[in-house]
């Protein structure tokens, strides 16, 4: 996070550094964690598989986010357009994630086919007791 | 000389008397719980109730932690249960986000902003964000009034524990009755009134438990499984820590306690609050009645706290 905290004492002058600290400090708090390179006016986090996840370029009154390269685009001035901008952010992070793992690639219908299917927790056969029983044990 | 087993009728063996004079002072007692004139009597404080206190353990992906959290959060709300998630990791996406909270109110989890906020998320969850000291406080308030909590957990779950000391101290569970106070609220209620004396504040209890065991501050601590993820802690506390399978294609895992079939993410929202039919759901819904039923169960929660039952 050294080009995050080089930004940051860049920028700390400008109009715009407290939207962006909260921002950034947000962006920080991503699990798994995002990788920031710098780029021409600002930075740009990418996913740990390595797609652009963000780009953010700072000119002196706003800065501007573009969500997953040119998707959308916030012009951020404020404190309250930071928490929008990073709104879309968290929502793209869930719908990538999703299109990354093998859980949204198998969709499972809303309603199980077989009449009356109903899946249980692993190991109770349908007897919650069972589980209560591993879960609340010692072992 | 066959025994009869069928249905006894009102007059027949082992049947209960009803004596209507018995009651009717304790149904006084608790009548303000039903009757909306009435005011609870004074200087009778309602005594901490025993809560389930339910850990998930951050498996260094917030959105699994997220999204577990969130769904047996609701599912303990539709069980009737009054619920709280208190969300300790400040990692995003958090439960709040799943909840459906707005950006001011689940970012204010990763912004530490000062103060605390309590939201009411989907299905009624009550949700707060633990970054400063003073959230410790509302956290036992709220905990009077609640009956399970969720607290998501960084993977230093005993440090970030250790502040919530006071908080999640909880009372044991040593009689009968309160076990089954436990599973039915409204005979909880009555038992809160029949007690003689207030029950000790949290605070109280941690100070009279040094001389005995160290009690723990979970009930149960469950982490969710996920490829290609280091190993997590074994146990907090006395507490093991039980995997939970999600989604993703992660092979049988020993002790689980539960595998939640693959669904399509919301962008927004838990499962449970979107498509309450799916399978996936019905799983977070097993798992919560197992953890409410194992609360009242008298089961040990590790070290050789088995109860009698």
């Amino acid at each position: 996070m050294d080009d995050v905290q080089r930004l940051l004492d860049d920028v700390q002058e400008l109009s715009c550094a407290v939207p962006l600290q909260q921002f950034v400090t947000a962006l920080s708090a991503f699990e798994p964690p995002l990788m920031p390179e710098p780029m021409g006016l600002g930075l740009r986090f990418r996913t740990p598989g390595g797609v652009v996840f963000c780009e953010i370029s700072v000119f002196s009154e706003l800065f501007l986010v573009r969500v997953g390269g040119d998707t959308m685009e916030f012009r951020v001035r404020t404190v309250d357009a930071a928490r929008a901008a990073l709104d879309a952010l968290v929502t793209a992070h869930v719908l990538a994630r999703g299109a990354e793992s093998g859980a949204a690639a198998t969709l499972v219908p809303v309603r199980p086919e077989v009449p009356g299917g109903n899946v249980q927790p692993e190991a109770t056969d349908g007897n919650p007791g069972g589980l209560q029983s591993r879960l609340w044990s010692s072992e | 000389m066959r025994e009869d087993s069928g249905p006894r009728g009102p007059t027949g063996g082992g049947e209960v008397t009803n004596r209507p004079g018995r009651g009717s002072g304790r149904l006084r007692d608790i009548s303000h719980l039903y009757l909306s004139s009435r005011r609870p009597p004074a200087g009778n404080a309602v005594p901490v109730r025993r809560c389930l206190r339910v850990g998930v353990i951050s498996s260094g992906d917030a959105l699994a932690d997220a999204e577990v959290c969130a769904n047996l959060a609701i599912q303990f709300a539709k069980l009737g249960r009054r619920t709280v998630v208190a969300d300790a990791a400040r990692a995003l996406p958090n439960p709040g986000f799943r909840l459906g909270l707005e950006p001011h109110a689940y970012l204010a989890a990763v912004l530490a902003e000062p103060g605390f906020r309590i939201d009411r998320g989907v299905a009624g969850v009550r949700v707060l964000a633990l970054p400063t000291a003073e959230a410790f406080g509302a956290l036992e308030e709220l905990l009077r009034e609640t009956d399970a909590v969720l607290v998501r957990l960084p993977a230093a779950a005993a440090e970030a524990l250790a502040p919530l000391a006071v908080s999640l101290a909880a009372a044991e569970i040593t009689t009968t009755m309160q076990r089954v106070a436990t599973h039915s609220p409204m005979f909880d209620a009555w038992l809160s009134t029949a007690r003689r004396g207030e029950a000790a504040a949290p605070a109280a209890r941690l100070e009279s438990g040094r001389g005995a065991p160290r009690r723990d501050l979970l009930d149960v601590a469950i982490r969710v499984q996920r490829p290609g993820a280091a190993a997590g802690p074994r146990q907090v506390g006395r507490v093991p820590v039980r995997p939970l399978v999600w989604g993703d294609a992660v092979p049988a895992v020993a002790g689980a306690c539960a595998r939640v079939p693959p669904y399509r993410l919301h962008a927004r929202l838990a499962l449970a609050a979107v498509q309450p039919d799916h399978p996936a759901v019905r799983v977070f819904e097993g798992l919560a009645q197992a953890l409410l039923s194992g609360l009242g169960s008298g089961l040990g929660r590790g070290g050789g706290g088995r109860a009698d039952g």
